[in-house]
C-alpha cells in the first residue's frame, strides 16, 4: 500500500515540473504538453484522495477532467495548427506581433 | 518500504554504471578530432537523404483530433454500462442525451467535410 | 433499480433553449454553406442567436423570484444566478447585434461564429447558476473553448490567430491551476460542492494543503478576470480578437468569471475571510495600478480599453475586498451589491464604446488608432458624442451610469474602514481620466489627414449604441431599480 503522502508529492512533483515547462520552454506545443501534464497531475491527486477516503467521487471528477482535457487539446492542436500555417512558425518568441 | 530497496539499488547501480562508462571513456578514450564528417547523423554510413522531421498533411491532424475528441467522450459511456442496472431509466436518458448532443457534432463535421478524405 | 430523480427540468429552461440554439444554429451553419448563401447565413444567424437568448431570457425572468436545487443540487438557481444569467444574455445579445458586420465578413464560418457565441454562452450561465466546483468549471471550459475559437476565427485578421493562442495557453494553464486546486479541496474537504467545502475546511488539521487549494482555485479564477498579475494575455487576445468578440470577452466572460469570484467566495470560503480579504486588497491596487498606467501608453483604442477592462477588475476588486464577513446571513452586503450593480454598468458602456469603434470601422478605413479617429467627431457628429458618453462613463464622470458605480464601489469600501484603498481607487480612476478624454479630444480637436469617408448606416450597430446609451444614462440618473435588484440577488448569496 502506498501512502497518500508519496502519491500526493508526486502529483505535486508531477505539477510543478509542469508549471517550469510551461514557463521556461518556447515550443508552443511542449508548453501544451506541460498543461497537460499539469491536468495529469491534478488526476493523479484525485485518484490518490480516491484511495484513501475509499470514495468514488473523485474518479468521477477525474473522469471529467479527461475528456475536458479531450475538447482542450483539439481546440488547442487546431487553434496551433493555424497558427503554423499562417506564420510558419510554432515558436513562441516569433510570435510577437501582439505586445505591450 | 522495503519492498522497494531492490528497485532503488537498481537504479543506482544502472546510474553508476552508465556514467562511469561515459565518465571512463571521456577521461581515458583518445579525443577523436572533430571533423564536419564526424558531427554528421551517422545513417549507416550513407548521406542522410531528407531531413528526418519531415512534414506532413495538415490533413492526418484534423483526423487525429476528431479522433481524440470522440475516442475520449466515450469514457462517459464505460461507467453507465457498468452500473447499467442501477441507474436504469434515468441513467438511459442521460447516456441518450449525451449521445444526442455529440450526435449534432457529428452531423455538422460530416456535412461540413470533415470526413472526406480529398 | 432505482427510481427516476426528481428533476424540475422547468428549473433548467434557459440553458436547454441557449443549448438547442447552438445546436440548431450548427446545423443551419452546415445547411446554409452547402447552398453557397452566405449572406443568408450571417442575416439567420443573428435573428436565430437573437431569438434564442430572448427566449432565454423571458425563461430565466419567469423564474426570478425562484429558488432552488436541482439536479442533485449540483446547480443552484436564486435570484443572484437569474441576475447574472440575465445580464449576461443581455450583454450577449447587444454582442450579436455588434457582430452582424464583422460575421458577414467572415463569409465561410459566418454560422459558426454565432453558434460559438451561443455555446460560450450558455458555459458562462451554467457557471453562474453552479453549486458545485466540477460544475463551474465545467461551465468554465465550455465557455472558454468557445472563446478561445472566437478569438482567431476567420483567417483574414492579421494577428487573430496569434491572440487565440495566446489566450489558449494561458487558459489552459490557469484551468491547470483550477483544477489542482478542486482536486486537493475535494482531498481534503471531501467534497466539492461549495457550501460543503466551507464546512470541510478546518485549518486545525492539513490545514496547510487546504490553504494551497484555496490559492490554486483563486489564481484559476484571477486569470479570468484578469487580475494582474494574472493578465497578460488580456491586451493580445483583445487586440487580436474581432472587436465585437472584444466587446463580448470585456463584459460577459468578465461578468460569468466574477459571479463565480463572489459566489465561491461567499459561500465557500467565508471561513478563510481573514486570509483572501488582505489578498484581495493587494490586487485590486496592483490591477487598478497597472491596467490604468499601461492604458495611458497605449496608441491603439482596441488595446486601450484591454488595459482599461483590468483597470475595471481592479475596481471590483475593490468592491471584493471592502465584503464584509460578519454580515453573512444577516443582511445585505453593499460591497457586493456594487459588484452586481458595477458589473451592469460596464457591459453597457464596454458595448458601447467598442459599438461606435465598430460603426467607425464602417467606411471600409480602419479605425483602430488614435491616429486614426482624428477629426472623426464632427464627420460623424451622433458617433461622436456617443463616443464622448461611453468614455465619460469609463472614466467615471457624473451624471453617467459609471460615476454612479464607482461612487459606490468606493463607498464601500470607507464603509469598512478601507480609506486608503478608497483613495488609491479614486486616484486611479482620475488618471484614467487622462487617456478616456484624450479618445474625445482626438475626434474632436485633430484634423484628419484624409478625407474621412461616409458610413453606411447599419441598424443593429445602431440599436445597440442607442440602447447602451440609453441604458448608461438611465442607470447614471435613476439606479434604484437596478439597486434594488442588486441588493436582493446579494442576500442570496450565503
Amino acid at each position: 500500500m502506498i501512502a497518500l503522502q508519496s502519491l500526493l508529492t508526486l502529483s505535486a512533483v508531477l505539477f510543478v515540473i509542469g508549471v517550469c515547462g510551461f514557463i521556461t520552454r518556447r515550443n508552443v506545443l511542449i508548453m501544451f504538453m506541460s498543461v497537460e501534464l499539469m491536468l495529469n497531475a491534478a488526476n493523479l491527486a484525485m485518484l490518490a484522495f480516491a484511495r484513501h477516503n475509499a470514495s468514488m467521487d473523485p474518479q468521477v471528477v477525474a473522469m471529467f477532467v479527461m475528456a475536458l482535457a479531450a475538447a482542450e487539446v483539439a481546440v488547442g492542436l487546431a487553434i496551433i495548427v493555424a497558427v503554423f500555417r499562417r506564420r510558419g512558425t510554432v515558436n513562441i518568441d516569433d510570435l510577437r506581433n501582439l505586445k505591450w | 518500504m522495503l519492498d522497494y530497496v531492490a528497485i532503488f539499488l537498481t537504479i543506482i547501480v544502472a546510474a553508476l554504471m552508465a556514467g562511469g562508462a561515459l565518465l571512463l571513456s571521456a577521461l581515458i578514450g583518445p579525443s577523436p578530432a572533430k571533423t564536419k564528417e564526424k558531427e554528421r547523423p551517422f545513417e549507416c554510413g550513407l548521406v542522410p537523404i531528407e531531413e528526418p522531421g519531415r512534414r506532413f498533411p495538415v490533413h492526418y491532424y484534423v483526423v487525429a483530433i476528431l479522433f481524440v475528441v470522440f475516442d475520449i467522450e466515450v469514457i462517459f459511456l464505460y461507467p453507465w454500462i457498468a452500473s447499467f442496472d442501477e441507474v436504469g431509466l434515468y441513467g438511459f436518458i442521460g447516456a441518450m442525451a449525451f449521445l444526442l448532443v455529440l450526435t449534432f457534432g457529428l452531423i455538422y463535421e460530416w456535412l461540413r467535410g470533415g470526413l472526406e478524405w480529398h | 433499480m432505482t427510481g427516476f430523480p426528481s428533476i424540475s427540468w422547468n428549473l433548467l429552461l434557459p440553458q436547454i433553449v441557449l443549448l438547442s440554439t447552438a445546436l440548431f444554429l450548427l446545423l443551419l451553419a452546415v445547411i446554409y454553406r452547402g447552398g453557397g448563401r452566405s449572406r443568408g447565413a450571417t442575416v439567420a444567424g443573428a435573428v436565430f442567436s437573437l431569438l434564442g437568448l430572448g427566449v432565454a431570457a423571458f425563461m430565466a425572468l419567469a423564474q426570478y423570484d425562484t429558488v432552488a436545487d436541482t439536479f442533485g443540487a449540483m446547480l443552484r438557481l436564486d435570484p443572484f444566478s437569474t441576475f447574472f444569467t440575465l445580464l449576461i444574455i443581455g450583454g450577449a445579445a447587444l454582442c450579436v447585434l455588434l457582430s452582424v458586420r464583422e460575421a458577414g465578413g467572415l463569409k465561410a464560418m459566418a454560422g459558426e461564429y454565432y453558434a460559438l457565441l451561443i455555446f460560450s454562452v450558455l458555459g458562462m450561465v451554467v457557471m453562474v447558476t453552479a453549486a458545485d466546483l466540477l460544475v463551474i468549471f465545467i461551465g468554465l471550459e465550455t465557455m472558454s473553448l468557445a472563446v478561445y475559437i472566437l478569438v482567431g476565427i476567420g483567417g483574414e485578421r492579421e494577428n487573430g490567430a496569434e491572440g487565440s493562442l495566446k489566450y489558449f495557453l494561458i487558459g489552459a494553464f490557469a484551468s491547470a491551476f483550477l483544477i489542482y486546486g478542486i482536486a486537493l479541496l475535494l482531498g481534503t474537504t471531501g467534497t466539492t460542492r461549495l457550501d460543503g467545502i466551507a464546512s470541510g475546511l478546518n485549518l486545525a488539521e492539513g490545514g496547510s494543503l487546504q490553504l494551497v487549494a484555496v490559492a490554486l482555485v483563486l489564481i484559476g479564477f484571477l486569470f479570468k478576470i484578469a487580475a494582474v498579475p494574472f493578465h497578460m494575455w488580456a491586451p493580445d487576445a483583445y487586440e487580436g480578437a474581432p472587436t465585437p468578440i472584444t466587446a463580448f470577452m470585456a463584459v460577459a466572460v468578465k461578468a460569468s468569471a466574477f459571479a463565480v469570484l463572489l459566489r465561491v467566495l461567499n459561500v465557500s470560503l467565508l471561513p478563510l475571510a481573514d486570509y483572501w480579504l488582505p489578498v484581495m486588497w493587494t490586487l485590486a491596487v496592483l490591477t487598478m495600478t497597472v491596467g490604468n498606467l499601461a492604458a495611458i501608453f497605449q496608441g491603439n483604442i482596441k488595446r486601450m480599453l484591454a488595459y482599461s477592462s483590468i483597470a475595471h477588475a481592479g475596481y471590483l476588486l475593490v468592491a471584493l475586498a471592502s465584503i464584509d464577513p460578519a454580515a453573512a446571513g444577516v443582511g445585505n452586503d453593499p460591497a457586493m451589491a456594487s459588484v452586481l450593480f458595477y458589473l451592469t454598468v460596464y457591459t453597457l458602456m464596454n458595448v458601447g464604446a467598442f459599438g461606435v469603434l465598430i460603426y467607425l470601422g464602417g467606411g471600409g478605413r480602419q479605425m483602430e488608432t488614435l491616429e486614426q479617429i482624428k477629426g472623426t467627431g464632427f464627420r460623424y457628429p451622433l458617433l461622436g458624442v456617443a463616443m464622448t458618453v461611453f468614455m465619460f462613463s469609463l472614466a467615471g464622470i457624473p451624471p453617467t451610469g459609471g460615476f454612479l458605480g464607482k461612487f459606490y464601489v468606493f463607498s464601500a469600501a470607507v464603509n469598512r474602514g478601507l480609506i486608503s484603498l478608497a483613495i488609491i481607487g479614486v486616484l486611479n480612476s482620475a488618471a484614467s481620466a487622462y487617456y478616456y478624454i484624450r479618445v474625445t479630444v482626438q475626434m474632436y480637436m485633430r484634423q484628419s489627414d484624409e478625407q474621412l469617408p461616409g458610413l453606411p448606416f447599419s441598424l443593429p450597430l445602431a440599436a445597440a449604441v442607442l440602447l447602451a446609451l440609453y441604458g448608461v444614462f438611465q442607470l447614471g440618473i435613476a439606479p434604484s431599480d437596478l439597486l434594488t435588484a442588486a441588493d436582493r440577488a446579494v442576500l442570496f448569496l450565503r
